[in-house]
């Protein structure tokens, strides 16, 4: 687990530098037109890609530290078990729908391929090679989601339901776990000292 | 058909399946229900075209501009200095974090980042001054809700491309509401604590001499604001180009305070992106999903049904309003936009509706939407920032505002000059 | 006749456009369904309202997620770059010959869609001339040099490279302000469809050297194609032939109102009366484009197209016009 979130951690920070990078990039542009009447010729291109590769670099991270966002209102009233059957769901409904996302993807990175495609502006990138590095980025997200699962699961296996939730449940939810098993706790010190 | 779309949403976000999945699902759901053709292969080219669309790029920048000015100390030392001179109001720190929100929002297009940045600092101090936890939350995330309002604003950088409508006029047509919206903010917040005392807190000591040299502290803000705003209107940048140039007023302003290590823009770099994930992640499956409801023509029939009514402009306008309000609480705001501005503003500027003025409406639907649950980003954030308690907080502790943005909404409409006038005076 | 019951779904051009209110969405709107009795009926969506990224409509028409498709050709060039072969910048001063050089080039471009992207070419259409809008008056071409010009498009850039301007790209909507504020000193859109957004608010001249039409094809997917009855197909070239004299005829109609609209002149019934200076293209000048055109525009394409395509060109269009371009 240690190192599948150091991996989804550098995954942000790779996604970082490429937004920090497109600011100081955009930045020399202002510069460059508004005093040598020259441009980049693609600033805002570049920046796009950065967005694009960024993102889907660091989707996993947000996937393991759940920062995806999911409507709890009603699911913290459930019963703990059902609470980690939907999180299994939950988890399962995110990498479909990228999973879907990431095949059809691999689709457009071909045709990029196929038909040599290059961008509309003065870099006339080759548009594989973003695209590539964006698709790379969300077959990792599906991997990551895949080996957390896994994880979980193993977890639930072994009953080990309080790790379950640190994993994959929202983090209201694991509180109220660990509020249930402070009370507990201090039921049963409390029943020991009577 | 709307009626499947409906069910099909609020069942799969009660189970608490992820925002995007959902959406996601959804537009598959109906895709597969409605469409011969099929619609799901684009789904990749859809996907592509979004996430390296350039005016989305303005969504990391200012989330990147909020991190860095915090971990710079710069956000806490604005706090700090607002602090000092707030505390004579009735509900003390809840109006300094009205107060931070606004000049916060003057640096930042981002709602969630301005929510973030001031949670984060203003959050310690709930227990130690003895506030009601939860209208202290409601002020923050309402009050984070200003960075979209007050310039600059990514939201009225995607009203101003799916409309056509100038993006610097939209700014200066949002400043004059977005203070009016502050104060009515710092309104609410006196008259319930006028009326209940006890959720007040208690007092900061302070001084003259305390706030006088604390003034320097609100100077970077400042500076900020002058690289992203006074860059649009000196002829430097576009608006999507202004929001780089703060970042890197915010690394100047972190360098000049010692603070820039390549430590801190690791950190920085791991909430932007988190957030800009978040983010994107739903507007991917957003887009997707409208691609699929224009498509199987629903967008039409709403259309269709909209015109049919035969409606006079004010009731157009209610009308919109409910829509929004009621589109907004299931939601994202950037994504709700996209789906649904393309539709409604025509229909609104040939009932008669000044395109700047219906921005700035808009803006404020989408703030609301923000701070409506269950989908209302700025109370997840303010709940993540707390990481305890429950969420109800939070939405209890923003519901007052909700009023408060709905008695703008009506001020804004008797008055539309608030908008207008400052965006007329400077053009002519 | 009686032509079987057929529903189609079609994404089109860029829904402000000329092209779009006054020709495509009637043509599937109205034109069709009434001429068919009803018979055939199609779903029109303008692809800005789907958020339909323009330079992938021609892949999602190959992946057949719409039957039919409007769109700028020169928004695919990315993806081969003959589809900006009669739409490059400054080819054709005026829309007939922009119009003749479409027609030579039609089969290349419709080889092409059937070989490479599941799609039949049925129709060319144009927009007003692409035309260059400043903040100050020009005093002619070379008055273009050193200034900050926002194109849109590779073959714009080659044209401006000759000309000695910088090019600049930025969102349409984003070019009123930066016009306003001098991000940029000119800008180039279509005659008219600057004129309906507000560019003469920002802008004292125009000078109308056409950098293009804004060259539109339908096209439809080879699957829909082939599945449609044979009748339905001959009704529908038929329609698509009426279609295409429309849109040229509109494109002129438009283009003489664009003119009489930004210089404050009636009939102005589908823009805004505005008064700016259009420049006139000075007959000296039309050396000085035939050379860029051959050298800068020509040149730089044929380099991207490849020496097929450019042996193709000259074969067809090049004859046509009476330019050649060099081989790379
Ligand atoms: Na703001
Ligand atoms: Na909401």
């Amino acid at each position: 687990m240690t190192w599948l979130r150091r991996f989804t951690q550098i995954g942000l920070w790779f996604g970082g530098a490429l937004v920090l990078l497109a600011a100081v990039l955009i930045g020399i542009d202002v510069i460059l037109r508004k005093f040598f009447a020259a441009s980049i010729g693609g600033a805002d291109e570049l920046a796009g890609y950065a967005l694009a590769i960024g993102t889907a670099w660091s989707l996993g991270a947000a996937l393991v530290d759940r920062a995806h966002i999911r409507i709890d209102s009603l699911y913290v009233r459930f019963p703990m078990r059902l609470r980690l059957v939907l999180d299994v769901v939950g988890v399962l409904a995110l990498l479909g729908f990228f999973g879907l996302v990431a095949w059809h993807g691999w689709g457009v990175v071909e045709q990029s391929w196929v038909s040599g495609s290059r961008s509309q502006s003065a870099l006339e990138t080759p548009t594989v090679i973003p695209q590539l590095i964006w698709i790379l980025g969300l077959i990792s997200f599906v991997i990551v989601g895949i080996v957390l699962l896994g994880h979980a699961l193993a977890l639930a296996a072994r009953s080990e339901l309080n790790g379950m939730a640190r994993l994959i449940s929202t983090r209201s939810a694991e509180e109220e776990v660990e509020d249930e098993i402070r009370d507990l706790k201090q039921r049963q010190s409390s029943e020991r000292s009577t | 058909m709307i009626w499947a779309a409906l069910v099909i949403l609020i069942v799969v976000l009660a189970v608490a399946v992820p925002v995007a999945a959902g959406l996601g699902i959804l537009g598959l759901g109906l895709s597969e229900l409605f469409s011969k053709l099929p619609l799901s292969l684009a789904m990749g080219e859809m996907a592509w075209g979004t996430s390296n669309n350039f005016l989305l790029v303005a969504i990391p920048f200012f989330v990147l501009l909020g991190e860095i000015l915090l971990r710079s100390g710069m956000a806490e030392r604005m706090y700090n200095a607002l602090v000092l001179w707030m505390p004579w109001l009735p509900g003390g720190l809840m109006h300094s974090n009205i107060a931070a929100c606004a000049m916060f929002a003057a640096t930042s297009g981002s709602s969630v980042a301005t929510a973030a940045t001031i949670g984060t600092v203003a959050m310690d101090e709930i227990e130690k001054h003895g506030y009601s936890e939860r209208l202290f939350l409601g002020t923050i995330a309402a009050g984070g809700t200003l960075g979209i309002l007050i310039p600059p604003s990514i939201n009225m950088i995607v009203y101003g491309v799916l409309t056509d409508t100038s993006i610097p006029k939209l700014y200066l047509a949002g400043i004059i509401p977005g203070l009016l919206l502050a104060g009515l903010f710092s309104l609410t917040v006196l008259i319930f604590c006028l009326a209940r005392p006890a959720l007040g807190g208690r007092r900061v000591a302070t001084s003259w001499d305390a706030r006088i040299r604390a003034l320097p502290d609100l100077l970077p803000p400042l500076v900020i604001f002058l690289a992203v705003i006074g860059s649009i209107y000196a002829g430097w940048a576009t608006a999507t180009e202004s929001a780089a140039l703060g970042v890197i007023a915010a690394l100047g302003v972190a360098a000049w305070r010692g603070r820039l290590t390549p430590r801190m823009l690791l950190q920085a770099f791991e909430g932007t992106m988190r957030t800009t994930a978040m983010i994107m992640a739903i507007l991917i499956a957003a887009y997707f999903l409208n691609f699929v409801i224009t498509s199987i023509g629903l967008t039409g029939q709403i259309n269709r049904y909209i015109t049919s009514l035969g409606l006079t402009p004010v009731e157009l306008l209610v009308v919109v309003v409910i829509f929004y309000f009621i589109l907004g609480m299931f939601m994202e705001t950037l994504s709700m936009m996209v789906a649904t501005v393309p539709i409604i503003a025509p229909i609104m500027f040939k009932a008669g509706y000044d395109p700047i003025w219906f921005g700035i409406l808009v803006v404020i639907l989408m703030e609301l939407a923000m701070i409506t649950p269950p989908v209302g980003i700025n109370l997840y954030v303010v709940q993540g920032l707390r990481q305890r308690g429950k969420i109800d907080d939070v939405i209890i502790g923003s519901a007052p505002f909700v009023v408060t943005m709905l008695v703008m909404i009506a001020i804004l409409s008797l008055w539309p000059g608030i908008a207008l006038w400052l965006a007329r005076a400077v053009s002519n | 006749q009686d032509l079987p019951k057929t529903q189609f779904k079609v994404v089109g051009l860029n829904g402000p456009t000329v092209a779009s209110i006054v020709d495509e969405v009637p043509f599937w709107r109205e034109t069709v369904p009434k001429a068919s009795n009803g018979a055939i009926t199609a779903d029109i969506t303008p692809l800005d309202q789907a958020g339909i990224d323009d330079k992938t409509m021609l892949r999602l028409l190959k992946l057949g997620v719409m039957d039919f498709a409007g769109m700028d050709i020169s928004k695919m060039a990315g993806d081969d770059p003959r589809f900006e072969g009669c739409d490059l910048a400054g080819l054709t001063l005026d829309a007939d010959k922009a119009r003749a050089a479409c027609n030579a080039w039609r089969e290349v471009i419709d080889r092409q869609m059937q070989k490479n992207w599941n799609a039949k070419l049925l129709a060319f259409g144009g927009n007003p001339p692409q035309v260059f809008w400043c903040r100050n008056v020009l005093s002619g071409l070379d008055d273009l040099k050193g200034k900050k010009i926002r194109v849109f498009n590779n073959t714009m850039r080659d044209f401006l490279g000759g000309v000695g301007a910088t090019a600049v790209s930025m969102a349409f909507a984003e070019v009123v302000p930066a016009l306003n504020n001098g991000v940029v000193d000119c800008g180039v859109t279509g005659s008219l469809s600057g004129n309906t957004a507000g560019w003469p608010e920002v802008t004292k001249s125009l000078y109308p050297m056409s950098l293009g039409w804004s060259i539109n094809v339908l096209a439809v997917n080879l699957g829909t194609w082939k599945r449609i009855d044979p009748k339905v197909q001959a009704f529908l070239q038929e329609q698509v032939k009426a279609y295409e004299d429309k849109m040229w005829a509109t494109l002129k109609k438009a283009a003489e109102e664009a003119d009489n609209c930004n210089t404050n002149k009636q009939p102005c019934t589908m823009g805004k009366l505005a008064s700016i200076t259009i420049v006139p293209v000075k007959p000296s000048e039309a050396e000085t484009h035939k050379k860029l055109v051959e050298g800068a525009v020509l040149a730089n394409w044929a380099k991207r197209c490849g020496k097929e395509c450019v042996a193709e060109w000259n074969d067809t269009v090049g004859k046509l016009l009476g330019l050649k371009a060099p081989m790379p």
